[in-house]
């Protein structure tokens, strides 16, 4: 298996609420190469906020909006936010650390809900002549 | 690990009209600025309709020397299909660089239109050293 999508749910219970999670990546994968953050109901990205922090190296400040690292509302695109390609953030068990930040939008909208942060773990292609 | 660092300024617009001087000092660990992105956002309700002309942004780098961005920020009421300007460009920072701009609120340039607070987000990547 050369890829992974990882999913970490973040639960939040109230308007303006902060939440901080810890995890850690697939042990199996060597590298993070895109994500992007899934809510329900998208009223909740307004003002809404995500940092993330993986292996102690700062991803995204958390003034970051969570509405950019969404998806359109189309099945035919892809919605994930891939990292450069002159990048490299390791996977391979690093501790991901994420701070999200609602927005404080309490007006037509229900809570809790989740918002899932869906990882993109791939390992580097084999070189299959040796 | 090896990764391009990320920054975001957010700036809140209180009044119609109002002209918001950017100065800010940019990390010391960066030496290369390769993409500047912005948006509108912040504004919510039935009432609010999409608008191209939330206003003006500049921004300037490397003592202002480089003037790689100036252009208008919209504002869709649809979340997911906000449009993100973004702007790709290798640019070496000097060293103590600071960013240095403006954002003028042109939002109620269309006279209909009421003015609402909002807040404009100006997204940088740079590349590590």
């Amino acid at each position: 298996m050369n890829s992974k999508n990882q999913i970490i749910k973040i639960r939040v219970s109230s308007a303006g609420e902060t939440v901080k999670v810890s995890a850690n990546t697939n042990k199996l994968f060597e590298e993070v190469r895109g994500l992007f953050v899934n809510i329900a109901d998208t009223k909740h990205h307004y003002k809404s906020t995500i940092g993330l922090r993986i292996d102690e190296e700062e991803i995204f400040p958390d003034e970051y909006e969570s509405s950019r690292l969404t998806c359109v509302d189309s099945a035919e695109v892809n919605p994930y936010y891939y990292f450069d390609k002159d990048e490299f953030i390791e996977a391979g068990g690093s501790k991901v650390e994420i701070k999200y930040c609602d927005g404080g939008m309490n007006d037509g909208v229900t809570f809790p809900y989740d918002v899932n942060l869906y990882l993109y773990l791939k390992n580097k292609p084999k070189d299959e002549t040796k | 690990m090896k990764l391009n660092k990320r920054v975001v300024f957010a700036y809140e617009v209180t009044s119609q009209d109002q002209v918001i001087q950017i100065r800010e000092k940019l990390p010391t660990c960066v030496n290369l600025l390769i993409r500047a992105g912005y948006t509108a956002s912040g504004l919510f309700g039935d009432d609010q309709e999409d608008n191209p002309n939330m206003g003006v942004l500049a921004l300037e780098f490397n003592h202002r020397k480089v003037h790689p961005v100036h252009s208008m920020v919209g504002f869709r009421k649809n979340l997911q299909k906000t449009p993100f300007k973004e702007v790709r460009f290798d640019q070496a920072m000097i060293a103590d660089n600071v960013m240095t701009g403006y954002y003028r609120d042109t939002s109620t340039i269309d006279e209909k239109r009421v003015f609402t607070p909002y807040t404009v987000h100006v997204y940088l990547t740079f590349k590590r050293s």
